[in-house]
């Protein structure tokens, strides 16, 4: 691969640092609730929210709700299109810090 | 898309890096929703180890009863529970469950079918009919084990 070629495998939608971290973090997992990938990236609920709901817009996460009491608990995960999409990108990444060698 | 074979001095790329990392337990997994799993085993155990037993046992009908209706009542809260303490599952986690409830049911079906049926006449000793119910659950019960593990 050129790198011209990983240059444009780059996913924008992964690209972000919070996004990236957030995909890194289920990539590695089945799942995990909200809760323990927020304190995980150290960020706040809006934030954290914002790109959930980027990534669930792009079908590279899905969310799943469940209510304790009142208080919702919230699980991640990614899905089968959203680990491609990571790969992708992460092997993109990988022939990118190559350089011209 | 190609990938890069490790480098001479042992590194490799980050593909490769988080391969080897998602093969890793999570630190965050919940030691209250593994012992939960292993509560639903022992559930299951009960009352399988009793109705494969019903048939021998003296008021066997009754006791049979009560085992499935403690089972029907406590099920649902034990259930209940250990969706509300799921944290970090590891990778296949979602598929190993899938997989010891489907074993869980299967060896149900195969001990009933033996057992409780009346289609064949075959020997029914507690030690086996024990062994099947644990056998059943054997699975789940180390799928809860190994939650609790990495959490600690």
């Amino acid at each position: 691969m050129t790198l011209a070629l990983a240059r444009r495998s780059l996913d924008d939608t992964v690209h972000s640092p919070v996004r990236f971290c957030l995909m890194a973090a289920l990539n590695s997992v089945d799942s995990a609730d909200y809760q323990t990938v927020k304190e995980a990236l150290d960020v706040s609920y809006t934030l954290l929210s914002k790109h959930v709901v980027l990534l669930e817009q792009a079908g590279y996460v899905r969310v799943r709700k469940d209510f304790v009491g009142r208080t919702p608990h919230t699980i991640l995960a990614l899905t089968r299109q959203g680990r491609s999409a990571f790969r992708t990108h992460l092997a993109a990444l990988d022939e990118i810090v190559t350089g011209l060698t | 898309m190609a990938r890069r074979p490790p480098t001479t001095d042992g590194s490799v790329g980050l593909l490769a890096r988080a391969d080897l990392t998602a093969q890793r337990s999570p630190r965050d997994t919940s030691t209250r929703e593994g012992l939960l799993v292993i509560a639903v085993a022992g559930l299951v155990f009960t009352l399988l180890a009793v109705i494969f037993q019903m048939s021998r046992l003296e008021w066997g009908g009754l006791i049979g009863a009560g085992a499935a209706l403690l089972f029907s009542a406590l099920l649902p809260f034990v259930a209940v529970a250990r969706r509300r303490n799921e944290r970090a599952h590891p990778r296949g986690y979602g598929r190993r469950l899938a997989v010891a409830g489907s074993w869980a049911a299967l060896v149900a079906g195969v001990g009933g079918f033996l057992w409780r049926s009346d289609l064949i006449e075959i020997a029914a000793p507690a030690w086996l009919t024990t062994l099947a119910a644990l056998v059943a659950v054997v699975p789940m019960a180390g799928l809860g084990l190994s939650l609790v593990r990495a959490s600690r």
